[in-house]
């Protein structure tokens, strides 16, 4: 535990003196030296508005998540296991997946008005496509035995999702999810530059417009912070959903 | 006891009709507590033959039969221990045990009853908590033997079960398959390529022919059943036998 923070803390002054020396060499407005931008966020998080945009952009973006989830997890897991629905599904999923699905928020703000809706339904399209391939080929490329040994017991196909196909697949949907953190946290940053008053994303834009770039950089720790915040929990969920993994990789920590 | 348990009459499985059978006419019945080691070269199609017995795969003609102790002539149950061991590396040994038994709807006190029996005969009441990955190549068979036997099938069947063991671990758990068989009068049929074992471990011994797979022999082994038979030159003499069985073509 020591150790893990020894890391994190290296790691983190490595990063302060890079973008210390960048600001430096710059020396350009637009990116002010990290204590400054730091005095400035630990200022902002005092005040009820930097908070009223984190929690805006924390919603959107954890709805979303949980929306792709729900959506996408069961989706890969019937696309892995039944080879019918596979074949009538599968190409569907395959031509759409390589669209850039970010194109359709001009369609999407039309359809669904300018509120919060649009742009939740925008980020979870895009993280669910991911979880869905994630999930299916994980299922498609779980070992057979295990399926014959659940069988065998006598296991019907409905039993043999809950207890082989399901636990089988949780690493990966987690890895996916992960994975769709840093898409995600991106994809809000965009939706929230448009047509919107609250959220980081917005927080940020209207402080670039006002030349105000302590304000900016507030905006965009915020973000990162909603990002780790979300990874981290993502990280814990598995490893108490998902302990056997753990053990099996002697992993302490997945993706660190 | 004029029914046999276990029925298997001129069996045969093909997968791709150009490449020929790879299981022609094998024939053999099993009487209740009665056990068999099946025998043969590797790749001759004896796991395809427990897959069938166990009702994984279909025979492409051929009849098996495993009667039940409901007298069902079809009816009856079977555990099947996959090689390497086949547990579910997201359940803990309790749960692995469990699971059968949780399939079927079983009571809850009933199944911890039945799991928790298992367990410490096997000696792994230790373990339960643990998952497979934290446990050694002999734990882990015994968790898969404990698994098989709690749903008390009238038929156990086993492919190579002990074959990924250090030798000190599977004549262990070879004592173990026998004690089990003295105290419950177990049916199962045991696929092997091991000579030593199958004579250690089969009342019958079917020795396969290289494919297309056919019964080569039936070996009737009365030494069977003798924990110290290892030291026994009747032993011996039947492991010879079968060695020289196998080298006829």
């Amino acid at each position: 535990m020591i150790q893990r923070f020894l890391r994190y803390a290296t790691a983190s002054m490595i990063l302060f003196i890079g973008w210390k020396l960048v600001s430096f060499f710059l020396s350009a407005d637009i990116l002010p030296p990290p204590e400054v931008a730091f005095v400035a966020f630990a200022k902002a998080v005092t005040t009820a508005e930097f908070w009223s945009h984190f929690i805006a952009s924390a919603c959107r973006v954890s709805s979303a998540m949980a929306l792709a989830w729900l959506c996408g997890f069961p989706a890969g897991i019937l696309l892995g296991y039944n080879r019918k629905v596979d074949r009538v599904l599968s190409p569907f999923v395959f031509l759409t997946y390589p669209v850039p699905k970010i194109v359709l928020l001009p369609v999407f703000l039309v359809l669904f008005g300018l509120g919060d809706m649009p742009k939740i339904l925008m980020i979870a399209l895009i993280i669910g496509y991911q979880i869905v391939v994630a999930t299916r080929d994980s299922v498609k490329g779980l070992d057979i035995k295990y399926i014959d040994s659940f069988r065998s017991i006598g296991g019907t196909p409905f039993q043999t999702i809950r207890h082989v196909v399901i636990p089988a697949a949780m690493p990966h949907g987690f890895t996916a999810l992960r994975i769709g953190t840093g898409t995600g946290i991106a994809v809000l940053f965009f939706v929230e530059s448009f047509a919107t008053h609250s959220g980081l994303g917005y927080l940020i834009m209207d402080a670039w417009g006002r030349f105000a770039y302590d304000i900016m950089f507030t905006g965009i720790i915020g973000m990162s912070l909603l990002g780790v915040l979300i990874y981290e929990l993502f990280n814990g969920l598995e490893k108490t959903m998902c302990a056997w993994k753990y053990l099996e990789s002697g992993r302490s920590g997945a993706g660190q | 006891m004029d029914e046999p348990l276990i029925d298997v009459q001129h069996v045969c499985k093909t997968f791709a009709p150009a490449e020929g059978p790879v299981l022609d006419d094998i024939s053999f019945s099993l009487f209740p507590g009665e056990t068999l080691s099946v025998i043969g070269p590797s790749g001759c199609g004896k796991t395809t033959l427990l897959y069938i017995l166990a009702g994984l795969k279909k025979s492409t003609s051929g009849r098996v039969a495993i009667c039940g102790s409901d007298g069902n002539t079809n009816g009856g149950t079977n555990s099947f221990i996959l090689q390497n061991f086949g547990l579910f590396p997201w359940k803990t040994v309790y749960e692995n045990v469990s699971l059968g038994l949780k399939l079927r709807k079983t009571e809850k006190s009933k199944t911890r009853q039945i799991t928790n029996a298992l367990l410490s005969e096997l000696d792994i009441g230790e373990l339960s908590d643990r998952y497979p990955v934290q446990l050694s190549g002999g734990q882990k068979q015994r968790v898969a033997i404990a698994r098989a036997l709690a749903t008390e099938p009238d038929v156990l069947l086993m492919d190579e079960p002990f074959s990924s063991l250090d030798a000190l671990t599977r004549e262990r758990l070879q004592d173990i398959m026998l004690d089990m068989w003295h105290t419950r009068r177990l049916t199962y049929i045991i696929v092997t390529h091991s000579v030593e074992e199958a004579v250690f471990l089969g009342k019958y011994i079917l020795v396969l022919t290289d494919r297309p797979t056919r019964c080569k022999t039936l070996i009737t082994n009365d030494t069977y059943g003798d924990k110290a038979l290892r030291n026994k030159d009747c032993y011996f003499d039947r492991v010879r036998q079968v060695r020289k069985e196998m080298e006829i073509r």
